[in-house]
């Protein structure tokens, strides 16, 4: 009976130990949707009661703590517009005016139902603080709650696909505690190596029927030099 | 022959020429009475009815608000420079002072307001919902539902709820940037729509209650700005002046001047187009009296020639023409300010609802009123006297200078 006692004790403890945590989770994902540094191109596609609005084609050139600089690439009239984003400023370089504009993370992306900061910052680990809600066979359902209010949301739950631990779909919450938006990560692709979802489709709770597809064209892991992320050099 | 006598003959020869003096005087009353009307309307409409409105709605008589607080710029309401905590102390202390009537609180941002199915920019206003119904125009103009109360609920401008299909009792969602610029959002169901007839009230705006406003914007007891409002507007700068040491550090207050820029300047233009407006009314109003009584003396040579005849100096036939003059100066214009009086009374007391011309004039409630002041009756009486005493001393004088033959024979 002792042994038995023992053994369970011993099967909890390993459970303890060696079972993969929120946190770890929340790296592994950060980790597996984008790579250290790299670029990547993008379309975005904004469809509101079943009909495309608007589409852009971004370059996205990316290196992590140092920052985001994406470029547009069509069409036409969007070309040439630049957003950098350095912690948390970020600047608008429209061709023909002088200097970068100051934007706020927290705007709306080019009309789009994402936030700047929803499509320039991937890094959750470092704002949330994760715990497992729900297990399955499948997937690990994680509440993540802002450790500070200079994150859009103030909390999100994501559920992660347990294999290859990929977000599978994302619901995002205001401070007031209420949805304000959901996304969903699909089609995934295999991109320098490493596998993530290639579409993600984001929804504003105040306009459904409304949504902004953002599809992931091609990503590369590259050096990227630290010099690109300046305001000053967006004119250039 | 004494002044008296003289002025007696006046009178009697206004009555041998009855008709005449009643063409006189009418002809006086009405310049008179379109001159007293068109005093009281100005100062009605233009200054008390288009300021007071102006000023319940926008400005209050006085804001307090952070000195960082910029009114033009609609997208920085709320941060942390911009709103200030404790304000009921405040109100407390502003209270103390006899001048100042009432103050309320708000917080203001920009926001999207929507069903769930769209959404659209407005500008959502949290008020206290006791204080706001005493100094805000809304509660006048609740077509449906209540004024905002106790329980949490959104009203809306009658536009708003059109164009989102939403009724009493149905959920409006409200979203907006909290103070730390996190998206934010809550659901109210809609207690009430108001319609004023102005769109950027009934369709820009929403307000709430500032419980709500402030679990919005994520700022626990904030407001952006206190409104006030003084025994009367013209000594907001004098308050304004007296409560400043009451207030905090980085607090500042402004009186409705400062805010009403775009009103004051377009007053001033207005005043200079109606100055020119009123002295041409005045040039008219003159030369109408002026002439009417020029032909009224000067088709009594013949008669003024009698009286040099009979022995009436030329200084007493002066005299008579004066004392006719001031008389039917005098009725008309107490006549002409009876023919004035009706419809500025009518004006004064029950006022036009002009609120269509709201939109156009950027001022929600609008009605055409008038206020007559006790200087207008006297800018009246004075105008039509001197009027007709020019009108009437001229033609005078010369026919009294004639010589008596010559007189004699005009026909």
């Amino acid at each position: 009976m002792k042994k038995t006692i023992a053994l369970v004790l011993l099967f909890a403890l390993y459970r303890t130990c060696f079972a993969i945590t929120a946190q770890e989770i929340t790296k592994a994902v950060d980790d597996n949707l984008t790579f250290n540094e790299g670029e990547m191109n993008m379309t975005l596609i904004d469809i509101k009661k079943g009909k495309t609005i608007k589409e852009l084609d971004a370059n996205i050139i990316f290196k992590k703590d140092k920052g985001t600089l994406m470029t547009f690439t069509a069409p036409a009239r969007e070309k040439n517009k630049k957003i950098l984003m350095m912690k948390d400023n970020m600047w608008m370089y429209v061709p023909g005016i002088s200097r970068p504009i100051r934007l706020s993370g927290k705007d709306s992306f080019m009309g789009t139902s994402f936030s700047n900061r929803d499509l320039m910052d991937f890094d959750m680990n470092n704002d949330y603080k994760s715990r497992i809600v729900k297990e399955t066979d499948k997937e690990y359902v994680l509440e993540m709650l802002a450790t500070n209010k200079n994150v859009s949301y103030s909390k999100i739950i994501t559920a992660v696909e347990k294999e290859r631990l990929l977000t599978i779909k994302q619901e995002l919450y205001t401070v007031s505690g209420n949805l304000i938006k959901t996304m969903d990560f699909s089609g995934i692709k295999e991109y320098g190596g490493k596998l993530r979802p290639s579409v993600i489709v984001v929804k504003d709770v105040l306009t459904q029927g409304s949504e902004t597809k953002v599809i992931i064209n091609d990503m590369t892991n590259k050096e990227i030099n630290d010099n690109i992320f300046s305001p000053q050099k967006m004119v250039k | 022959m004494n002044i008296f006598s003289i002025f007696i003959i006046s009178i009697k020869n206004m009555k041998r020429h009855l008709r005449r003096t009643i063409l006189n005087i009418i002809s006086v009353s009405i310049s008179i009475g379109i001159l007293f009307f068109f005093l009281g309307y100005y100062r009605g409409t233009y200054i008390v009815s288009m300021r007071e409105s102006f000023l319940k709605y926008k400005t209050s008589h006085a804001q307090i608000q952070t000195e960082l607080f910029n009114d033009k710029k609609i997208q920085d309401y709320v941060t942390k420079n911009t709103v200030f905590y404790e304000s009921d102390k405040l109100i407390s202390k502003i209270l103390k002072n006899p001048k100042v009537i009432s103050a309320t609180t708000r917080l203001a941002g920009n926001g999207f307001a929507g069903n769930g199915q769209e959404k659209m920019i407005v500008q959502i206003t949290g008020c206290n919902p006791e204080t706001e119904k005493e100094v805000g125009i809304i509660d006048d103009f609740i077509k449906e539902g209540v004024f905002l109360d106790k329980q949490d609920g959104i009203l809306i401008g009658k536009k708003t709820a059109e164009l989102f299909n939403l009724k009493l009792g149905d959920i409006c969602f409200i979203q907006a940037q909290t103070i730390n610029n996190s998206p934010n959002i809550l659901q109210l169901p809609v207690t009430g729509i108001y319609a004023t007839g102005f769109y950027e009230l009934d369709k820009n705006t929403v307000f709430v209650s500032l419980k709500s406003a402030n679990a919005l914007f994520d700022t626990q007891n904030a407001v952006n700005k206190i409104f006030m409002f003084f025994k009367d507007m013209e000594i907001s700068m004098k308050v304004s002046a007296e409560l400043r040491p009451v207030l905090d550090n980085g607090l500042t207050i402004k009186p409705w001047q400062e805010y009403a820029q775009g009103l004051l300047e377009n007053e001033k233009s207005d005043k200079i187009f109606y100055s020119i407006f009123i002295l041409i009314l005045l040039f008219i109003g003159v030369s109408t009296i002026t002439g009417t009584m020029y032909v009224n003396v000067y088709e009594r040579v013949r008669e003024i020639g009698m009286l040099r005849a009979m022995g009436w100096l030329q200084n007493e036939i002066f005299l008579l023409f004066l004392f006719e003059s001031l008389c039917i100066g005098l009725a008309g214009s107490i006549f002409g300010l009876f023919i004035g009086g009706i419809p500025t009374f009518y004006l004064a007391v029950y006022g036009i609802d002009y609120s269509q011309a709201a939109d156009m004039i950027a001022i929600p409630v609008f009605k055409l009123i008038s206020k007559p002041a006790i200087s207008d009756v006297l800018l009246c009486i004075v105008v039509g006297m001197v009027s007709t005493m020019l009108g009437g001393l001229l033609p005078a004088h010369k026919a009294s200078k004639m010589i008596i033959t010559d007189s004699l024979r005009t026909n």
